[in-house]
């Protein structure tokens, strides 16, 4: 059953079935429960805090950091989570691949949905902290579904590319976990997109030739943008610029339709090489 | 033959290069080796033609590594054929291997509702068959226990329990038939046996030959990916125990 339209729509049940298995099973390995998801957050986000704000005494400009961290970190643990386990997927379902029709598109879709319902837990936490620590909330919170939904395509779009590769290349997921520490480190997760502008336009990085590109080109990495629109929501209680909408949406439709035709290309292919 | 055609496979050919079934690493794509078009390639199957009506019961018999299995994977549409064309009018249901979707997290009745999404089986369909399914599996109170604490008998009763509640068109059956003990063995073929009466084709691969004979109208015959006979399934059956030195086969493995 080839991974099109029609059969995913048509197997919509086996989507569900599968993004709660995944989830059930997730929450019964833990003794908190789904609980968890709301402590995992918490954790990363006081470890974060502590090394930047308490050990490094850096980001006072991002006080107060915990909200800070928080708008990055959880779109981030999305990305991550779903490309890492969207590669070894199809290798580690080849049995029921082999045994089942089924458009396997499903598989790599079901990590995607089932990492975004980890991602709203997460956003509970986010909005619990912005509320402790005083976030001016108000308007600007309703960008949020719109920049859920641009990132939930930015990552099915990559996740289901990943999906092919990993099948292909086994040692793709080896090199994944630098490959997604690179970019954690490219992108302002820890650290504020103004401080890129500040280094490149004012600093000694600014001599550098065409620094005056480099925030324009750093800006293009879509996680660069959701991380700025989650903040302008409700770090700074802002709306973020049209020209950063235009390009997340236009990267995100061009991602996702990317990594669906790529899926589809290799759909039955890939099955020889499982 | 008036019955309407339900399979028709014309010159079917499937190749696996031989080069992608091992080790394809970074490096050898970086350098190129990887997607060698000249790799050698093994033809699972070629230039198979035969053709099934509504109401026949086709048996697929043949060695090891004959193309078996492969034509089960083309004939379900999991593998897209290479060469030639595989024609299936209805609603194929495949039984290659039992609780292949189990999540072993998962309660048994949890994945009796994983199991039948793959399947293919609507959720209120599931729910009242329910109480069904998990009677015809014996698995009493262990139902609501994660099926990493079941024995691999339980679970392949699981298994085919949910298949069970299919109710195919077109049925392929890989050998799945020896499930658990004696009584849920006979307590299965018997719930095979209804089903077939309820299918408009059914596909049988096996090396039983005793077993093919008694339930098969017709049989096709593999060999190293070749067809080396189909009809009748008395007179093809002969033939390929005359060719096999007539013994009793009771080759107990299963297809590649």
């Amino acid at each position: 059953m080839i991974s099109n339209w029609s059969n995913l729509v048509a197997r919509r049940d086996l989507v569900r079935e599968l993004t709660l298995a995944e989830l059930r099973s997730q929450s019964q390995e833990t003794r908190l429960g789904w609980l968890f998801w709301l402590v995992d957050p918490l954790i990363m986000m006081l470890i974060y805090w502590g090394v930047v704000v308490g050990i490094f005494g850096r980001g006072e400009q991002y006080t107060p950091y915990p909200v800070f961290i928080l708008c990055a970190m959880l779109p981030w643990k999305h990305f991550t989570g779903s490309v890492n386990a969207s590669a070894k997927i199809l290798r580690g379902r080849d049995a029921l691949i082999k045994a089942i029709p089924f458009p396997t598109i499903v598989l790599p879709l079901t990590i995607v949905l089932a990492g975004f319902s980890n991602f709203l837990f997460g956003t509970i936490v986010l909005l619990g902290t912005a509320v402790a620590f005083d976030r001016p909330l108000g308007m600007s919170l309703l960008q949020i579904p719109v920049l859920m939904f641009l990132q939930l395509a930015v990552v099915c779009g990559i996740s289901l590319g990943v999906a092919c590769f990993g099948a292909l290349v086994r040692d793709l997921s080896g090199f994944l976990g630098h490959l997604t520490r690179i970019g954690f480190y490219l992108s302002p997760v820890l650290y504020g997109v103004d401080m890129v502008q500040d280094r490149f336009l004012q600093g000694p990085l600014g001599k550098l030739p065409f620094a005056e590109w480099i925030p324009t080109l750093y800006m293009l990495n879509p996680f660069a943008i959701l991380f700025t629109g989650y903040r302008d929501a409700v770090f700074y209680g802002r709306m973020l610029e049209p020209y950063y909408w235009a390009v997340l949406t236009v990267e995100a439709a061009l991602l996702l339709f990317g990594g669906w035709r790529l899926y589809q290309y290799f759909d039955r292919r890939v099955i020889k090489f499982l | 033959m008036s019955s309407p055609l339900v399979i028709d496979v014309k010159g079917l050919g499937i190749f696996y290069r031989l080069q992608q079934r091992r080790r394809v690493g970074i490096k050898s794509l970086l350098v190129g080796g990887g997607f060698r078009r000249d790799a050698p390639l093994l033809w699972a199957l070629r230039g198979v033609t035969f053709q099934c009506h509504e109401g026949q019961i086709l048996g697929v018999i043949g060695g090891n590594g004959a193309g078996k299995s492969t034509l089960c994977l083309a004939l379900s549409k999991i593998l897209m054929p290479d060469e030639g064309k595989v024609k299936v009018r209805g609603e194929v249901s495949t039984l290659l291997s039992l609780g292949a979707g189990f999540n072993r997290d998962l309660s048994g009745r949890d994945n009796i509702y994983l199991n039948a999404a793959f399947l293919g089986l609507p959720r209120r369909v599931i729910e009242s068959k329910m109480e069904e399914i998990i009677e015809f599996s014996e698995l009493g109170e262990f139902i609501d226990q994660p099926i990493r604490f079941y024995s691999s008998g339980m679970r392949s009763r699981l298994g085919f329990s949910v298949a069970a509640a299919l109710d195919p068109e077109i049925l392929i059956l890989d050998e799945v038939l020896s499930v658990g003990d004696r009584a849920f063995q006979r307590k299965s073929r018997k719930r095979l046996k209804s089903m077939m009466d309820h299918s408009r084709v059914i596909v049988l691969v096996s090396h039983q030959v005793e077993f093919l004979r008694e339930l098969c109208t017709h049989c096709l015959w593999l060999e190293r990916g070749e067809l080396r006979g189909f009809g009748k399934a008395d007179e093809v059956l002969d033939q390929y125990m005359t060719a096999s030195g007539g013994a009793d086969d009771a080759e107990p493995e299963a297809s590649a």
